[in-house]
């Protein structure tokens, strides 16, 4: 009884099976082989350090190291400490709030505009676009920032200047709670409009032209053909980025915003990994980033399959 | 098809080369890592009488992006006097850094720490040298920093580092003297007549260009930074000051009521930059130096520095700077600013590996005394006797070559003797550090306490910050002030703070026994 | 006739749109651009900006090659991306095409333990400690093979894969011919388009390379570009308790920094362009 419990596979599969089986994976032995030198990368660097988890569980200590801190107690002691803060309940929202702003306003350009490169004749001009919009992605947030402010500030802004000059009041976009969010997904998407349609424009490269051909023989429209060629092509390249996103929900963007908000801001542009790092500034304390960061990975794991089970009834699952 | 198959062939053959390369360059890093007894011998170069062994010795700090010159004379001196062949690494996330280093058992023999905070977790934590027993020996420091320089890094009875002495605290308002001029305004004595000001410089166009662009005080609302003088001159000081033998916390003074009461004045005759509350870093220098605003708080190494005046000359011909005096319409006394009584301007520790080599240890001693006096403290203050500096006396005069050791603050380990060095350093500006310097300015003694371990002190400076904004631009009714005391007491424990401060300063003599 | 209106009238709504995207990007740049040549006392007093500038000066250039690690940085950064990338490009394509293949026994799980590393990581400690274990601390190599495979790059290049038409594969088998060789004679030679995609991701990962930079070196003399670049720009940032010996870095200064850091990127751009032409496939399998 105990042993069938223990090895259930023997009772469901005949021997037969399981040598058929072990031969087929000895036929793909190349196919491992090529897997190996990257699987052993991901055992070293990201599988081993794992144990590093436990911290979120301790009182680590840096003297100690990770083995020998003692265990918190209660165990969920630092777990406690975030969702007891004050703002726990403001931190989540905002951090939700943000990303899926980011998420729905800021992945359709970069399609938009990869279509519209794509459907550009001219060449020289969609090269000189391309280039144009790639740029800002290398500008870090603090830059950004700064041109932001060379731009919507209240005071200097020019964007306020113009508003002013023609007769309205200067409009605080920096330091008002109604404005900072489309800030923060405004300039999220200027940054990274250009870069985030080089995949799309990728993808449709390999678009076989002779599909189009056949279309313009049948008389199909260029917005017919977008809709009926172009954009099948793409889906499953944007699938696939809108759940490894959907992962990373809690992830609200920490740079840009610890870069752009203020005191008066706070309420709606706190995040979690803000929270983080102004505790940590204040006190070290190893064991309660790595338990917030813990939560965030558990809710992004769920979502993540989830997305996944849901995206595969269309066949479009990343597994 | 054959261009494609060239491509990946060379892009393997590069492949080779590197895993190739990977092997070499993996040997030369373990010989680099571990600092225990990385000592190397070197007969050379003996200045001293005996020939010593040179000791490796490696420092982290942040320089701030100084860099020191291909050949380092001050290095090159410490190897000659002491044997020691120092290295300092800048870092620019210093504590994170530390942070993995002190989990890898690889910490470095001397670290300098930014804030007491780490200094003293660190300690704690057993990670640091204690040097009581070896007091004695630093009697050059001693007599260089006095008691204070151990007792300000002395953690539950010991002492793990050196504190070094403060650097000048010179902040007060600086005002547009020619707006001032241009207005017929005389620089104001009291607060109503800096109201007044204010008020002058925002509505009757001070720079004269007919247009109204301009804006009275400037400055950051962060602690209510931008007011501090209007505090200070009401006796409010964040956030510990003892009062007629009274020890009082800046959150639960009456007077900081007061200041908000003032600071919400200012705020409601639009006299205050709009973006007061998101002003971070430079900007709100800039905007003084573009002439938006005509008051900040600030200190002479932001507005009179050589390379400052160059750049609001620039931008503003006409402008001129000057210190506003104290206030005379004072409560507890003139003061434009506070001042901690037990900050430092960093802590020197020694890790507690290189303090069990007992070698390493005694010349890191030797190192410490050597910086705090004569040729040892000239020299990481100015350079070398005859070549960067010529000594008459006492009196120290900069040659025309001094400039090349103007990288010499970073060895300051010790911190150096601050108003004969700055106005040696900055000629040019002594005058103003000397008159900044002499402003009187209420003593606190927020470097002593130390912080409950229960309390999240991210979400109280967010809280608190958050209801003095709500307080200044009118969302909520100053009257409910007690009320904001009172949540402070609930939810983030002032009053047991300010118990455990008053055991302290009691304990350090501060405060009288009850 | 009716078409060709229409036709018309596509190609003006979509050449309109990418020139709003043009100079909305164009503007932005040229301020930072104008701004590193322009004397920050200038700046000033045109009102905190510049978007044509009067005067043109180098000196925050001169002062990043003189007085700063910025060359030395450069080197180093430009080792650590084309060595980097090689490396990453080829370990990402030999575990993206099994990957791709459907027939691959163990593929779900494979995947999962990959996207798991997507989720979860050990944390800053541990990983330090690894790197230190396996003797990388304090080299070169310890901004590169800690950073060897990215996830989410694999899995992209796994779904191009999968986007090949399956009757090559077919007609490869029939011929004969090994995994080794369909990969490296039809796969890759097919998927230049995504190839050089995940390659640009790898090298721009590389170029920005910091906080592995910050954590696991311990020479300055091996900073990496943005390190040096990144100290520039935060000094302001955190300003106080700062020595009056340290002459912060101005406005001018910060912008030539980042012209300076992020120039190379942007030139090889135009180069790697080229091949995202429609197409690609289709005449590679004809030649």
């Amino acid at each position: 009884m105990a042993q069938k419990i223990i090895n259930p596979t023997t009772t469901h599969r005949t021997p037969s099976i399981h040598r058929k089986r072990w031969k087929e994976i000895w036929s793909q032995r190349s196919w491992y082989y090529m897997l190996l030198p990257g699987f052993i990368f991901f055992i070293i660097f990201k599988y081993f350090p794992m144990y590093g988890v436990m911290i979120s569980f301790k009182d680590f200590d840096l003297l100690e190291g990770i083995w020998r801190s003692p265990w918190a107690d209660p165990w969920y002691k630092h777990f406690e400490y975030f969702f007891q803060s004050t703002y726990f309940t403001q931190l989540l929202t905002n951090t939700f709030l943000i990303s899926l702003y980011k998420i729905t306003f800021g992945m359709f350009p970069d399609i938009i505009m990869a279509l519209l490169l794509n459907e550009c004749r001219v060449l020289w001009f969609k090269r000189s676009v391309q280039t144009l919009t790639y740029m800002p992605h290398f500008l870090s947030w603090v830059i950004i920032y700064g041109i932001s402010l060379a731009f919507l500030s209240e005071t200097t802004g020019l964007l306020n200047r113009w508003i002013q000059s023609i007769g309205f009041e200067a409009i605080p976009f920096l330091s008002s709670t109604d404005w900072f969010r489309s800030v923060l997904v405004g300039s999220e998407i200027w940054k990274d409009i250009g870069w985030g349609a080089i995949i799309y424009l990728a993808a449709m490269s390999s678009i076989d032209p002779s599909l189009y051909e056949a279309a313009r023989v049948d008389g199909a429209s260029r917005f017919r053909m977008i809709w009926h060629i172009t954009l099948p092509s793409i889906t499953h390249v944007f699938v696939l980025l809108l759940i490894l996103r959907i992962g990373h929900i809690l992830d609200a963007g920490f740079e840009q915003i610890y870069v752009m908000y203020n005191i008066r801001v706070y309420p709606v542009a706190d995040i979690i990994d803000t929270w983080v790092y102004r505790t940590g500034l204040e006190q070290l304390n190893f064991s309660l980033a790595s338990a917030v960061g813990l939560f965030k990975s558990f809710i992004g794991l769920w979502l993540v399959l989830g997305a996944n089970a849901f995206a595969k009834r269309w066949g479009q699952g990343v597994w | 098809m054959n261009k494609h198959l060239k491509l990946l062939q060379t892009v393997l053959a590069i492949l080779l080369t590197i895993s190739l390369l990977a092997a070499c360059g993996g040997n030369n890093g373990t010989s680099n890592n571990g600092n225990d007894t990385n000592s190397t011998t070197d007969s050379g170069t003996s200045a001293t009488n005996e020939p010593r062994e040179i000791i490796d010795i490696e420092m982290v700090m942040s320089t701030w992006g100084t860099l020191r010159p291909e050949n380092d004379f001050i290095a090159d001196k410490l190897k000659e006097e002491l044997g020691i062949n120092l290295t300092i690494t800048d870092e620019v996330e210093l504590m994170e850094k530390l942070n993995v280093r002190a989990a890898g058992s690889n910490l470095p023999d001397l670290m300098m720490f930014g804030s007491a905070n780490d200094f003293r977790d660190y300690a704690k934590r057993g990670l640091l040298t204690d040097f009581t027993p070896h007091l004695e020996k630093l009697d050059q420091v001693q007599a260089f920093l006095g008691q204070g320089g151990f007792d300000k890094a002395t953690v539950e009875g010991k002492v793990y580092g050196v504190a070094k002495e403060p650097t000048l605290r010179a902040f007060s308002y600086w005002i547009r003297q020619d707006w001032l001029d241009n207005l017929g305004l005389s620089m104001p004595t009291t607060l109503d007549e800096f109201y007044e000001v204010m008020v002058a410089f925002t509505e009757d166009d001070p720079d004269g260009n007919n247009k109204n662009d301009t804006y009275g005080l400037t400055g950051s609302f962060g602690g209510l930074g931008a007011f501090t003088p209007i505090l200070a001159t009401l006796g409010a000081a964040p956030e510990y000051q003892i009062r007629d033998g009274e020890l009082v916390n800046f959150y639960s003074d009456p007077q900081l009521k007061e200041s908000l009461t003032y600071i919400k004045k200012l705020a409601d005759a639009k006299v205050l930059d709009p973006e007061l509350t998101t002003n971070s870093g430079q900007r709100m220098l800039e905007k003084s130096f573009q002439g938006m605003t005509g008051a900040i708080y600030s200190t002479w190494a932001d507005m009179v520095k050589d390379d400052r005046v160059e750049v609001w000359k620039t931008a503003n011909p006409d402008a001129e700077w000057a210190i506003v005096p104290p206030f005379q319409d004072h409560v507890y006394g003139e003061a434009v600013d506070f001042k901690d009584a037990g900050a430092t301007s960093g802590f020197v520790a020694i890790s507690k590996a290189a303090g069990s080599n007992e070698e390493k240890l005694n010349r890191i001693l030797e190192l410490f005394n050597y910086i705090s006096h004569d040729e040892g403290l000239r020299m990481v203050q100015f350079g070398l006797e005859g070549e960067h500096y010529n000594l008459d006396g006492d009196k120290v005069t900069p040659t025309d070559k001094a400039s090349e050791a103007a990288y010499s603050w970073i060895y300051q380990f010790m911190g150096r003797p601050e108003m004969s060095y700055l106005s040696t350093k900055f000629a040019n500006q002594a005058d103003w550090i000397e008159r900044a310097a002499d402003l009187p300015r209420i003593t606190t003694y927020n470097g002593f306490v130390t912080k409950l371990q229960e309390v999240n002190y991210a979400d109280r400076t967010r809280f608190i910050e958050e209801e003095f904004l709500k307080f200044v631009y009118d969302k909520r009714d100053i009257n409910e002030f007690d009320q904001f005391v009172k949540e402070l007491k609930d939810t983030f424990m002032l009053d047991k703070e300010i118990e455990h401060a008053k055991q302290i300063l009691t304990e350090l003599g501060y405060l009288k026994k009850m | 006739m009716v078409k060709g209106h229409s036709e018309r009238w596509f190609d003006i709504v979509v050449f309109t749109v990418l020139l709003l995207a043009g100079v909305a990007a164009v503007f932005p740049i040229l301020f930072v651009v104008s701004m590193s040549l322009t004397p920050y006392g200038e700046v000033l007093r045109n009102g905190g900006y510049v978007f044509i500038p009067d005067s043109i000066t180098f000196d925050a250039y001169h002062y990043l090659l003189e007085k700063t690690k910025l060359p030395r940085g450069l080197m180093v950064t430009l080792f650590v991306t084309v060595i980097g990338t090689s490396l990453s490009l080829l370990l990402t394509m030999l575990m993206a095409y099994p990957l791709s293949r459907r027939k691959l026994n163990g593929r779900s799980y494979i995947l999962l333990i990959i996207l798991f590393t997507m989720l979860f990581n050990g944390g800053l400690i541990p990983t330090y400690l690894t790197v230190q274990q396996v003797g990388l601390l304090n080299t070169v190599w310890a901004m590169i093979i800690p950073n060897a495979v990215s996830a989410f790059n694999l899995l992209i290049m796994k779904s191009f894969f999968e986007s090949l038409p399956e009757e090559i594969f077919e007609s490869a088998k029939i011929d004969g011919a090994k995994e080794w060789r369909i990969l490296t004679t039809i796969v890759a030679p097919l998927s230049v388009p995504s190839l050089v995609t995940i390659g640009l991701f790898y090298m721009v990962q590389y170029w920005n390379l910091y906080f592995q930079a910050v954590l696991y070196v311990q020479s300055s003399d091996l900073y990496p570009l943005q390190v040096v670049v990144r100290n520039i720009l935060m000094m302001n940032q955190m300003a106080d308790n700062i020595n009056p010996e340290v002459t912060l870095p101005t406005v001018t200064l910060q912008m030539a920094a980042v012209v300076a850091a992020s120039l190379p990127m942007i030139m090889v751009y135009p180069f790697i362009q080229k091949y995202f032409i429609k197409g690609m496939l289709l005449g590679a399998i004809k030649g």
